[in-house]
């Protein structure tokens, strides 16, 4: 179904025309949600606002192009995000608190399959992209320290970086299939 | 645009894309299911790498470690010892703490091997406690499969300053307790 056919079913207040925008976007809300807001909380907090207000526009029918549907929903997380970040400043800005080390580690909700296989894909990579994502990810690393450490360049570290994550994700998807 | 290739999406994912080429990027997932789902699968991937218990602790992993699994096993082992280690769902994690000579060191290698010489894994460059002289292994129940025997030979490489390479050798014997 396209965007506009499914604007049309919402605006005669067909449910399931609903649910079916809400699976259709709230994913991607929470995708961005997850990179701009950097936390789980956050990013569910964008998905409830966004989804609530394209909701109500579409309804209304205060949508002026049906077609750009999904530019709509993008350019309202991107407004939601804005003052989210505003509010989240300000909240920072008044409590102030030491900050304290909370990366959990250990075995999170995984199987063995998972680790295998993550630890099977990496050791798959040519070194210098294996390091660089084991001193990144694994060791906290920033890229300019892994830079000062391989005689590279930060920027050169994250374009390694980029490549071995795209290597990495093949063979995770390669492995999960077979 | 079409669909831009993985490494775009890794870009996008740590938020190193260009501003104009991030919005370029979000513009064309928010319509295409195929980049959305590379996307999601980009951003499991690396949730999953920076919650996975890395090979060798830092020191800041090692005290996160302690606060999320207190009471787990610590193994102390010498060069040329051979130590044992039982995990189990009671004790999913348990640390080797390897310890050698690392005054000076400026670099750690380790590697790997089951009994018959074939390699496990082979880690450049790991982090280390010079002043301690200290080389953290973690192990988890996970590892089970990857340990074969269970039987692990581990091998330190340290340089120091002036280029000098020495060696350090021990045996890690994995048990595993069944469910």
């Amino acid at each position: 179904m396209s965007d506009s056919e499914l604007a049309a079913l919402v605006a005669a207040r067909e449910t399931r025309a609903e649910a079916a925008l809400f699976a259709r976007f709230a994913p991607r809300v929470e995708l961005y949600g997850l990179k701009h807001l950097r936390s789980r909380p956050a990013a569910d907090d964008l998905v409830q606002q966004v989804m609530l207000i394209v909701l109500e526009a579409v309804r209304a029918g205060r949508l002026e192009d049906p077609n750009k549907l999904a530019s709509f929903v993008l350019g309202t997380c991107r407004h939601v995000t804005w003052d989210l970040r505003r509010a989240a400043q300000r909240r920072q800005e008044v409590e102030r608190e030491a900050t304290t080390f909370d990366v959990t580690v250990g075995p999170p909700a995984v199987t063995d399959g998972d680790v295998a296989r993550l630890f099977q894909c990496l050791h798959r990579l040519p070194e210098r992209e294996s390091s660089i994502v084991r001193m990144s990810f694994l060791e906290d690393q920033t890229a300019e320290a892994i830079g000062v450490r391989l005689g590279l360049s930060a920027g050169n570290v994250r374009v390694i970086r980029h490549r071995a994550l795209a290597k990495l994700a093949g063979c995770m998807h390669a492995e999960e299939a077979s | 645009m079409s669909c831009p290739n993985l490494e775009t999406v890794a870009a996008w994912t740590l938020d190193e894309l260009a501003p104009d080429a991030a919005e370029a990027f979000e513009e064309h997932y928010f319509g295409c299911d195929a980049c959305l789902a590379q996307a999601s699968e980009m951003r499991r991937l690396i949730t999953e790498l920076g919650a996975a218990l890395p090979p060798i602790l830092t020191g800041e992993r090692r005290r996160a470690l302690a606060a999320s699994h207190p009471g787990h096993s610590v193994v102390d082992v010498h060069p040329g010892e051979t130590a044992a280690l039982t995990l189990g769902t009671a004790a999913p994690v348990g640390l080797w703490v390897m310890h050698a000579p690392l005054a000076g060191v400026e670099r750690v290698d380790v590697d790997a091997r089951d009994p018959s010489g074939a390699a496990l894994f082979s880690l450049k460059d790991v982090p280390f406690d010079a002043t301690r002289g200290e080389v953290v292994l973690a192990c988890q129940l996970h590892y089970r499969g990857l340990t074969g025997s269970g039987r692990v030979q581990v091998t330190l490489t340290a340089t120091d300053v002036r280029g000098a390479v020495a060696e350090s050798a021990y045996v890690l014997e994995h048990f595993f307790e069944s469910a």
